[in-house]
């Protein structure tokens, strides 16, 4: 047995590379023929070529601890994720799907505001969300697209369908990485990309760029003005900001950097004087986008910048109100919307999700909450939830008084058997679980990453994937026979 | 170029050249001390005078102790010009426009604050202090290499380059005020016996001393130091080199017309200075003058570049 699969056993749950022990699926072939034929010596050696090359390029992520923030390198296996390119064909075109109702669904709260009057999603799940901006109505942005840059949650179950698990619709990050991975495992093993017939993904940053220009207002011109805004330097996010600003040539700017002027349009503050700025890709959240309208005591956003966008004078992505599709209640809709706007059923399904301001549903949650994962509607990051049965009595009781108090802020989902898939350990390979983050564009036209971000829990039998709390990631290939 | 990035280039360079001046003006008036007898009326303060912090140390220390003005130059965070407020400020900087320097920037610049916050923690002795001293002006020096040899010529080096020789031009302009006001200060007939050796430190203080000599071959007297400080146009840390440099950065930005006039009447006014029987308090009189140019030179950067008046 070569090294390191003598005790590789994918037990009950689904893995991505073999459809039994030892036997790999169609896809991953390539991958496992070579892997058999490297040792021990070797095999950390790649892993060392992939730890320097990370410390080289820079890829940092940033967590905070008692008021300090500290760059740290980012996790990473080596071992790529596979997916068959047919499977991956059928995911696109179900997340293409999704955003477009998603956008759909936007543009007629803020507007006509139908799907509530026929019933579809009750009207009161939107005027408690806190992410409904009142300021937004009335505003149809350029496609009727306002989120323009989406990356949802996609996890496996133990029976291999995958899920949509969320949609991230506010301000998405975590693509930076998706292209790092790819540039570190192309030095770690380049004579794979030589035989097996791996789907580029290098060609976001252009697509992202495409898009935001075709996001400009008239008054543009041909060579519109983007610019990338960014909370600053202590934002977690900031390498990947500073990324993909220098990958699409943008100015990437701070609020202070902008300024909106008596004439409604947006400058930005340069050595040659002031220059109009036509679209603003923002990474900063509504409620610090315009102290103006949102909170007052913002100094990362810019005065102004609402006007600005109300009076079609700049395009902000996401736009500002997005947010409202980013809950996690409104999530338990998406499939009822897939159906109203374009009339198709979803080519994706919604993990099954109790709403505990529904009375049967909360009883349910209320009944089975040892076995469920409970999530906060509004939060992101993995914070503030409950994995029923990864908890102590106690944080399951302490949980139960937080649901009773806000039921409008929860939802139970089952724990579900997350896919797993080969890792390197000091202890060989090891099944790890995974979910995918595939981000999905929309302007004038749709675009979905080949693959996504492969995220994995790297800690034996955790089910958290997040950098912040142990989670790691691998690159992601498409794998298509040769055509 | 963004304002804000070229605004936090240009003051990174300011610290820093304070940074290195300060710990090279310190490490030399301390040599200078060694030279001068007890009672000459001379004293440390004198270093607190360069840097109009008299009111601020009075606030924070009850004697004007060695240990006391030291501590005060050197590491006190409550004195926005010293040492180690400088060396701060910088970081700051550096931290924002990471993404633009080479990344030994932030690693030189991150080191000198970190031994600056070991060495702030503990009394430290005369000799380690020095020690330290060194080390910092070495530091400096390495940073000044690394823009030199590893920066392409562009608007960002321009801004290092505006930074550092606004400051620097200030810097000159004050040692020259520390070797006149010593003079005033020390009437005493062994300081006016002796002002050969003040000049003398204070040359060395700015790295001036051997250029100095080989330019000027005569016994040193105090009108040639302020007619070389002033004038020589080959020396680098002279006002006129100083001011030439900002207008040939200047020259390469947009917007530079006002730099460049307001530039050429500094200039204009240096070289109408006459050093004929030049006395310590013309010397003063003229460098405040000169100051407060600076200071108008450095608002007109503000203003060409900068947009920190529009408000956000």
């Amino acid at each position: 047995m070569p090294f390191g699969w003598c005790e590789y056993n994918p037990n009950h749950f689904y893995d991505e590379l073999f459809s039994t022990t030892n036997k790999p699926r169609e896809a991953s072939h390539g991958l496992y023929e070579y892997l058999k034929t490297l040792d021990s010596k070797d095999i950390y050696q790649r892993k060392l070529t992939a730890e320097s090359a990370i410390i080289e390029q820079g890829i940092t992520f940033t967590i905070y601890s008692d008021g300090q923030n500290i760059d740290r390198a980012w996790p990473f296996d080596i071992i790529p994720r596979i997916i068959d390119g047919k499977e991956w064909r059928k995911a696109e075109k179900g997340l293409s799907q999704r955003l477009k109702a998603l956008n759909m669904f936007i543009n007629d709260l803020y507007n006509g505001q139908n799907i509530l009057k026929d019933g579809i999603v009750p009207e009161d799940v939107i005027l408690t969300s806190k992410n409904f901006r009142k300021e937004c109505i009335g505003v149809t942005p350029s496609h009727g697209a306002w989120a323009n840059i989406c990356g949802s949650d996609i996890v496996r179950d133990d029976s291999g369908v995958l899920y949509v698990l969320e949609d991230n619709l506010r301000v998405p990050s975590g693509v930076s990485y998706m292209l790092e991975n790819r540039k570190i495992t192309k030095k770690v093993f380049p004579e794979l990309f030589k035989d097996i017939n791996i789907a580029p993904v290098d060609n976001y940053p252009a697509m992202l760029f495409d898009m935001l220009t075709s996001l400009a207002p008239a008054s543009a011109g041909d060579e519109p003005e983007i610019v990338l805004l960014s909370p600053g330097i202590f934002n977690s996010a900031y390498f990947e900001h500073s990324y993909l600003a220098q990958q699409m040539g943008i100015e990437l700017v701070e609020g202070a950097d902008l300024f909106v002027d008596d004439d409604d349009y947006v400058y930005m503050k340069t050595i040659r004087g002031l220059d109009r700025v036509d679209v603003i890709y923002r990474r900063i959240d509504d409620d610090f986008l315009d102290p103006e309208v949102f909170r007052e005591d913002s100094t990362l956003g810019v005065k102004g910048l609402m006007r600005a966008w109300k009076a079609g004078k700049v395009a902000i992505a996401n736009a500002p109100g997005t947010g409202v599709a980013d809950d996690k209640v409104v999530y338990a809709y998406v499939p009822e919307m897939i159906k109203y706007y374009l009339g198709e059923e979803p080519l994706i399904p919604n993990v099954p999700t109790y709403l505990c301001r529904e009375k049967v549903d909360m009883e349910y949650v209320m009944d089975n909450l040892a076995d469920l994962v409970v999530k906060p509607a509004n939060e992101s990051g993995g914070y503030g939830m409950l994995v029923g049965p990864h908890s102590t009595k106690e944080e399951v009781e302490d949980f139960r008084k937080l649901i009773i108090d806000n039921p409008r802020n929860y939802i139970g989902q089952p724990t579900l058997s997350l896919s797993i898939t080969p890792t390197l350990t000091d202890d060989g390979f090891k099944g790890r679980h995974v979910d995918l983050r595939p981000f999905i564009l929309q302007g004038d036209e749709t675009f979905v990453t080949t693959g996504g971000l492969t995220r994995v829990a790297l800690v034996e039998g955790s089910l958290v994937v997040n950098s912040s709390q142990g989670g790691g990631s691998k690159d992601t290939w498409i794998v298509s026979e040769e055509v | 170029m963004l304002s804000r990035i070229a605004n936090r280039v240009y003051w990174l360079s300011r610290y820093m050249e304070r940074t290195g001046n300060t710990a090279k003006t310190v490490y030399a008036y301390a040599s200078l001390f060694l030279d001068l007898p007890a009672g000459t009326g001379t004293g440390w303060h004198t270093l607190i005078e360069i840097n109009d912090a008299e009111e601020l140390f009075a606030e924070l220390y009850d004697k004007k102790t060695e240990d006391n003005i030291m501590n005060f130059l050197i590491f006190d965070e409550r004195n926005p010009a010293s040492m180690y407020s400088s060396i701060c400020f910088a970081r700051e900087n550096a931290r924002t426009s990471r993404d633009i320097l080479p990344s030994e920037v932030w690693e030189i610049i991150n080191g000198l604050y970190l031994t600056a916050k070991a060495e702030k923690s503990e009394k430290i002795s005369r000799s380690r202090r020095y020690s330290y001293l060194n080390s910092v002006t070495n530091n400096v020096m390495r940073l000044e290499g690394m823009f030199n040899s590893g920066l392409s010529r562009n608007n960002t080096y321009s801004f290092i380059e505006l930074g550092r020789n606004i400051e620097r031009a200030d810097t000159t302009t004050r040692i020259l005020d520390v070797g006149s006001t010593l003079l005033v200060e020390g009437k005493t007939e062994f300081m006016i016996g002796h002002q050969g050796v003040i000049w003398m430190n204070l040359l060395r203080s700015m790295n001036a001393y051997q250029m100095y000599r080989q330019e000027v071959k005569r016994k040193v007297v105090g009108e040639d130091v302020v007619k070389f400080l002033l004038f020589n146009d080959e020396f680098p840390r002279s006002v006129a080199f100083c001011i030439d440099q900002i207008m040939k950065f200047s020259a390469k930005l947009p917007n530079s017309d006002k730099i460049i006039e307001m530039s050429n009447r500094i200039k204009f006014g240096l070289e109408s200075f006459s050093t004929e029987n030049v006395t310590a308090e013309r010397i003063i009189k003229h460098m405040d003058e000169i100051q407060k140019l600076l200071a108008e030179l450095h608002n007109g950067i503000d203003e060409s570049w900068f947009n920190t008046s529009i408000d956000i």
